[in-house]
């Protein structure tokens, strides 16, 4: 016989999975309309975003309902807390997405703009995400710990962005404005991955790891 | 294209309540029940409704009246010398006290465990399962084995004891006799099982078996149990329903009554500020 939390925590880590999944789905369709090319609508980016907040809502309602009726202990509990951390984190990228989908409609049409540096970035940045989720699927603390590595990485392709497009006098004004606004976004967006990936340290280890 | 394929449908993610959908119908009902001991009230208008094949919690103080309650539901609060009560109880829409109803049927519908497990002490494993259908008459031969296995097995005790049927039924341990117990009430099929304190004897280990146990027969039988442990209630109960002094104060969702209660008085009890 199964323990009777388990079908609780069975659910609160498909709500928190399928957040992820929508959250990366977010993440990329935003940068396509950034992009201008868009599969999808700036107002679907939005209602997802929106799902994103309110699935956050139904994970928390759920962790708090499991802590009230079971009582969890060790890594029961730290799962459940670090769920609800995650389901934020998670919550967070369907706002950024939204933020980055907003910008064309903010700016006007960026099609001329250099995204060369910006997409690699970006693309640093998906595969964090996808990173930290797979460490968060498998309670995987060593790839968990790899994550901080990929951050270093964006870091430096932000500070090189901002400061390439200081000394280029050529670039257009409102391409500078885009570039600086997504790009801040996706490093924010590689920061709540980073914070997904020190919760399952937590999880698996008990450790919190020491945030610079 | 705002809609569609992106829409999430948000009541996937609501569990308990589903649980809570799906099993709306009406098995039992008290309406204005009151009882006494001689002059002493122990119960005052209690208005309950139990959901069937759901877990229903009863929890309060000592001396709420809890215990009672669960009496009045099989008609076994008459047999104390000295109790009456007034009021109503309906099972399945019908009244359990009416002249036509006879108290045997009543309590063979609605089956009780108690507190301490009571094996008949002289009888085996088999025969404390047996025992009761021997005596209805209603299965004998094969058909007797075969619904003492499924008895044995709904109560989770089938592969603990499948080697030792023969073994008296107070030679195992507290847990195991409380299961035999259960089987014993299941074997002739009941449909509600009223359980109260059934894991007060009993050690962490067996009260998590049996706990287990209520949630899997909540699938073919209507449970309610009496409580004075609240994390238990927690645990196993879609409903809880908190008595005091003789009065039902509040009865919900357990979600809400652990989670957010609406009378101060709950709220005063659950968070260990009273009782």
């Amino acid at each position: 016989m199964s323990r009777l939390m388990d079908l609780g925590l069975e659910q609160l880590t498909r709500m928190v999975l399928d957040m992820s999944g929508l959250a990366e789905k977010t993440i990329n369709g935003s940068l396509e309309v950034y992009h201008g090319k868009p599969s999808v609508t700036f107002n679907s980016i939005f209602q997802l975003s929106t799902q994103l907040s309110m699935l956050r809502e139904s994970t928390n309602d759920l962790a708090v309902e499991l802590l009230a009726r079971y009582q969890p202990l060790a890594v029961d509990l730290r799962y459940i807390k670090s769920c609800i951390d995650v389901s934020y984190d998670l919550s967070r990228f369907g706002r950024y997405a939204y933020d980055i989908a907003l910008t064309p409609s903010w700016l006007g049409d960026l099609s001329q703009c250099d995204f060369k540096t910006s997409i690699k970035m970006a693309e640093k940045v998906l595969a964090m995400i996808r990173k930290s989720m797979i460490a968060f699927k498998n309670r995987d603390s060593e790839l968990a710990k790899t994550i901080q590595a990929d951050d270093d990485e964006v870091d430096q392709l932000y500070k090189e962005i901002i400061t390439s497009m200081l000394e280029d006098e050529s670039v257009e004004m409102r391409c500078a404005i885009a570039t600086t606004l997504l790009v801040r976004h996706l490093e924010r967006v590689a920061d709540h991955a980073c914070y997904i990936a020190d919760s399952v340290v937590y999880i698996v280890e008990g450790q919190k790891v020491n945030l610079e | 294209m705002t809609s569609g394929e992106d829409k999430i449908k948000m009541n996937e993610y609501t569990y308990h309540e589903k649980q809570e959908m799906a099993s709306p119908a009406e098995k039992m009902k008290s309406i204005n029940l009151n009882a006494w001991f001689g002059e002493k009230v122990a119960l005052k208008d209690i208005n309950l409704s139990i959901r069937a094949n759901s877990v229903t919690a009863i929890i309060g103080p000592s001396g709420c009246g809890k215990t009672t309650f669960i009496r009045c539901l099989n008609r076994m609060h008459e047999l104390v010398p000295d109790a009456r009560m007034t009021g109503q109880v309906l099972l399945d829409g019908a009244e359990i006290y009416s002249s036509e109803s006879d108290p045997v049927m009543v309590r063979r519908r609605v089956g009780m465990i108690f507190q301490k497990p009571n094996p008949f002490p002289t009888m085996s494993i088999y025969d404390n399962v047996a025992a009761g259908l021997k005596l209805t008459g209603q299965v004998a031969g094969r058909d007797l084995d075969e619904t003492v296995k499924r008895s044995l097995k709904q109560a989770a005790l089938w592969d603990e004891v499948k080697d030792d049927l023969k073994k008296t039924g107070t030679g195992i341990s507290g847990g195991q006799q409380q299961r035999l117990c259960i089987a014993r009430a299941i074997a002739l099929q009941p449909e509600v099982i009223l359980m109260d304190e059934p894991c007060s004897a009993l050690d962490p280990v067996a009260t998590a078996k049996i706990e287990q146990l209520m949630v899997q027969l909540k699938r073919d039988y209507t449970v309610v149990i009496v409580t004075h442990n609240m994390q238990q209630a927690a645990r196993v109960a879609d409903f809880t329903a908190f008595f005091y002094l003789g009065e039902l104060v509040e009865y919900g969702p357990t979600k809400q009554i652990f989670g957010n209660p609406i009378e101060k008085l709950t709220e005063s009890y659950i968070t260990g500020r009273f009782g």
